[in-house]
């Protein structure tokens, strides 16, 4: 609140527009050796920086002082003011989670993962809620296309992973393919697709784009609407081109959750590959492998296409099958399902099409 | 219906440390992505489900190897595409230039915020996070308040290690005016 400062306001000097954008890192120890050393040396003889490289200082300390670990004795702490947050809660113990995995395992029968077993606060009540009446929406209109086709669905006859979400009435598999989602996705199918440049994810012309991210996660109107709850009958077709970054930069599409997942992949080298991925770290189960299916060079459009059944895919590239593969860790998987890319490019998508496989 | 857990005793007393160490972190970190203590204790117990679920089948990180980094890597990846997930929901993006934010004009010197304000400092840090996309917060988060390098950044975010550093310091700039604008807008200048 002051304002009876006596200090000369300080000016800028010729070279601050150089060391300016270096001083947000000055103090995290992100920059080489010579630039920490000549950005110290212009700091000696520059107010105008000084001041800079105070105020990120005071943001930082700010960031800080709120955002560091919440007290361990959190329930005395919510009195203490400025140092609790209203929602705090006791801290969690192994039984808490294993009970959590537990109830979400039990209650999991369309792979969205429900609300805690302990928290569940109303707005995600209301979520869950809502994503409830939608499952339930959706599965009555494809039970009603395929009692429409087909008079009534029939039954898989082979039996279901033990690791599979026991659901009696969501494993029932058509006798031939149905088509349950297709877009050209020039522009969003609907809302809940993630449309936003600074992820990463998002629609531009006429195209869904994946710039420089590991996997765009498409929604559960899509993710979940295939009838056994996971992709585990499932027949994937995309358009897919490159349009930026290297050409050994991989992309294509993601089965599986957040955490674990499969990716078929190509590379505009004409590559394709098969990956099982923990996160961000990725083990290849159908190492980089030369196909003349796939078309080459940045801009070149070709069309993936993945069939799984079961643990078993199927790999096709512009109508020709490239390979195939199992993954028995596939089935502990939750179904859902990406568009993915290697961090270091930008691909465009177009005319998802997903249908059963059988 | 899922099996009982598989984990080895020592898994599991491996995994108990692990939550007792990192659970406050990781809730200060979310809460500073979704904005509300309650989600981020939501997004926590979901997170650690997830880690309990791959410790169980003794998958990396969680494989008894003692690789403390890579644990805190992986929940804080995690954490962060939970978060990222829930702060969509919660329509609280904001559509802005991925340019570097010119410098802020300063007419005066800061000076540290006195204790007392912390509470309406805390409101204003808030509101100025939320003005940031989420990789431009997270990166902040693991950053200065988690320690986390630029490349240890990248690799929880799945992008390159320069992408990391041009996100930090363009997330610093951003959350520096915007923090400050907002405190002028409100008129309280004792941080000025």
């Amino acid at each position: 609140m002051s304002d009876n400062h006596a200090t000369p306001r300080p000016t800028r000097q010729p070279f601050c527009s150089v060391y300016a954008p270096l001083l947000p890192l000055l103090h995290s120890g992100e920059l080489a050796e010579q630039e920490q050393a000549s950005v110290e040396a212009h700091l000696a003889d520059c107010a105008w920086c000084q001041n800079q490289l105070t105020t990120f200082d005071i943001v930082d300390a700010a960031l800080r002082w709120h955002y560091a670990s919440e007290p361990k004795e959190t329930a005395s702490a919510a009195s203490l003011g400025s140092g609790s947050h209203p929602g705090m809660r006791p801290d969690l113990t192994l039984e808490d989670i294993m009970k959590a995995d537990q109830k979400q395992a039990s209650t999991t029968s369309a792979q969205q993962l429900p609300s805690p077993a302990r928290h569940q606060p109303a707005r995600m009540t209301k979520i869950a809620a809502l994503g409830t009446i939608a499952a339930v929406l959706l599965i009555t209109i494809l039970a009603a296309v395929l009692f429409a086709q087909r008079g009534a669905p029939s039954h898989s006859a082979g039996p279901r992973p033990t690791s599979t979400p026991a659901n009696p009435t969501a494993t029932a598999t058509p006798t031939g393919p149905t088509v349950l989602f297709q877009n050209s996705l020039a522009s969003p199918p609907d809302s809940s697709w993630p449309n936003d440049p600074s992820i990463g994810c998002f629609f531009a012309g006429g195209s869904f784009h994946a710039k420089q991210i590991m996997n765009c996660g498409i929604p559960a109107s899509v993710s979940y609407s295939e009838p056994t709850g996971m992709y585990e009958n499932a027949d994937i077709t995309v358009q897919v081109k490159q349009i930026g970054g290297p050409a050994t930069g991989s992309y294509g599409i993601g089965l599986g959750n957040t955490v674990q997942w499969d990716r078929f992949d190509i590379e505009s080298t004409g590559k394709w590959s098969f990956l099982d991925c923990q996160g961000a770290n990725c083990t290849a189960i159908v190492s980089p492998t030369a196909s003349a299916a796939i078309r080459t060079g940045l801009g070149a459009t070709n069309t993936l296409e993945v069939r799984v059944v079961s643990n078993h895919f199927d790999f096709f590239v512009n109508g020709t099958k490239v390979g195939q593969a199992d993954d028995i860790n596939y089935l502990n998987r939750s179904g859902q399902f990406a568009l993915d890319g290697s961090d270091t490019i930008e691909v465009v998508f177009n005319n998802l099409k997903i249908a059963t496989a059988s | 219906m899922r099996e009982p857990s598989t984990a080895s005793p020592a898994i599991t007393a491996e995994f108990a440390s692990i939550l007792e160490r990192t659970q406050r972190p990781l809730r200060s970190f979310v809460r500073g992505l979704v904005g509300s203590a309650e989600q981020a204790s939501d997004i926590v117990q979901d997170v650690f489900v997830d880690a309990w679920r791959t410790a169980q089948i003794s998958k990396a990180p969680f494989d008894g190897n003692g690789d403390e980094l890579a644990i805190r890597r992986w929940l804080f990846h995690v954490a962060y595409r939970r978060a990222a997930a829930v702060w969509r929901h919660n329509h609280v993006l904001h559509f802005e230039s991925l340019e570097v934010t010119p410098a802020l004009q300063l007419d005066r010197f800061y000076e540290p915020v006195p204790f007392e304000d912390r509470i309406a400092e805390g409101e204003l840090l808030r509101k100025a996070l939320a003005e940031l996309g989420p990789q431009d917060a997270v990166c902040l988060l693991l950053n200065v308040v988690q320690g986390f390098t630029a490349m240890e950044i990248a690799s929880i975010l799945d992008i390159g290690p320069v992408a990391a550093k041009k996100r930090l310091a363009r997330a610093k700039h951003r959350l520096r005016d915007a923090y400050f604008e907002e405190s002028r807008a409100r008129g309280t200048e004792a941080r000025l």
